[in-house]
């Protein structure tokens, strides 16, 4: 054998080897490894972002005001605001407050009222009653006014549609509105049509203002 | 090189020794070749794992995203003496006040949703499914305030489990 015949085989030795690893280690990057880490990353993102507000409430509680203020949890950036809109009846102080988590490709952002009633002296533990918190995978930038109105004007819509739903209660009588959610059970798929009598009773034991 | 040594080689290969070549050949081969099936096996169910997971924390997600900021569990509720109590269909109000169902369909493997208006109108099942492949779904409802749910999912042997605090009034 010649020093050809050697090297052919050292090549072909090669090749038989690295072939099949190359191509299992390439497997590895596919698609669906990639696509686990990035609900991964979605998972830890709305995670932090519900830490932002949940801290921007803790700091209402001891005392603090008006702020945008800046954190990492986990690596992942995360900020809150706390956007002060006005008094109520009982002198407590209305906010708004903004928080928001990004990681590169994902971004989630939480909305939340929140009314800071003082106790007085001045202690630490402010009440703080938070209200309809609402959340958004749009990439609304919680440190710029107008994004911050557009994520308010977003939930909004929302908000009208629970007052409608809310009116539509307070407006009907718990006979026709028990006859409204009935009439719903042959529509429903089978799954759900099978519970649905129970599903009514709570829906009407619940309903706003109960008329006879 | 020697004149002996250089017209051994000029002669080529016997052979026997072709068949020494073929038999050490296929012995590398075999021993990569069982090597290779064997990783390829593991990468494999490797795979079938991360698609299971996967799909399950892409349902949990979606699920736990409309769930958290909802206002009330309507189904399942509590038993009688109050304790907790699981199903395989969860119903509660959302966000906007209407009602929306998640519910899993065995002969299918799937999660779907379902939304229902809190008034005149039709239900409307989403036209995809939540999840999809999951071998089992249950809703268990944990607090007397009906505010507090688990989700446990399953696939492929495996178990996701997470519980949610429904935050608004």
């Amino acid at each position: 054998m010649n020093r050809r015949g050697i090297a052919l085989m050292v090549v072909l030795g090669l090749l038989a080897v690295m072939g099949p690893l190359v191509f299992f280690l390439s497997s590895f990057g596919s698609s669906q490894t990639r696509q686990a880490v990035h609900y991964h990353e979605r998972l830890s993102t709305e995670a932090v972002a519900w830490s932002a507000i949940e801290a921007g409430i803790a700091n209402l509680q001891g005392g603090g005001g008006a702020g945008t203020y800046n954190g990492t949890i986990q690596g992942l950036q995360m900020t809150y605001s706390l956007n002060p809109t006005g008094m109520g009846m009982a002198s407590q102080t209305l906010y708004n407050v903004f928080g928001r988590s990004t990681s590169p490709g994902q971004q989630y952002a939480f909305l939340v009222n929140c009314e800071q009633y003082p106790v007085s002296p001045p202690t630490p533990g402010n009440l703080v009653i938070p209200h309809h918190f609402w959340g958004t995978l749009q990439p609304f930038d919680i440190t710029y006014a107008p994004d911050c109105l557009s994520m308010e004007n977003a939930r909004g819509v929302d908000l009208l549609a629970l007052e409608q739903t809310r009116a539509y209660e307070l407006g009907t009588t718990q006979i026709a509105y028990r006859a409204e959610m009935t009439a719903k059970q042959a529509q429903l798929p089978a799954e759900l049509a099978a519970i649905w009598p129970s599903v009514t009773d709570v829906l009407v034991a619940q309903k706003s203002c109960p008329n006879p | 090189m020697s004149r002996d040594t250089d017209r051994m080689l000029r002669r080529g290969a016997t052979f026997v020794e072709i068949l020494v070549g073929a038999a050490i050949f296929a012995v590398i081969m075999g021993i990569v070749g069982s090597w290779f099936f064997a990783q390829k096996r593991q990468q494999e169910q490797f795979l079938r794992i991360t698609e299971s997971q996967d799909r399950m924390q892409q349902a949990l997600w979606k699920i736990i995203q409309e769930v958290k900021t909802g206002r009330q569990i309507i189904w399942p509720r509590l038993n009688a003496d109050k304790s907790p109590r699981t199903d395989s269909r969860m119903v509660f109000k959302n966000f906007r006040g209407e009602i929306a169902a998640y519910y899993y369909v065995p002969s299918a493997r799937e999660i779907r949703r379902c939304l229902i208006p809190n008034g005149p109108g039709l239900p409307v099942v989403d036209p995809t499914p939540i999840g999809r492949g999951i071998d089992g779904a249950s809703f268990t409802v944990m607090a007397v305030d009906n505010k507090l749910i688990s989700v446990n999912l399953s696939a492929n042997r495996l178990h996701f489990v997470d519980a949610v605090r429904l935050v608004n009034e």
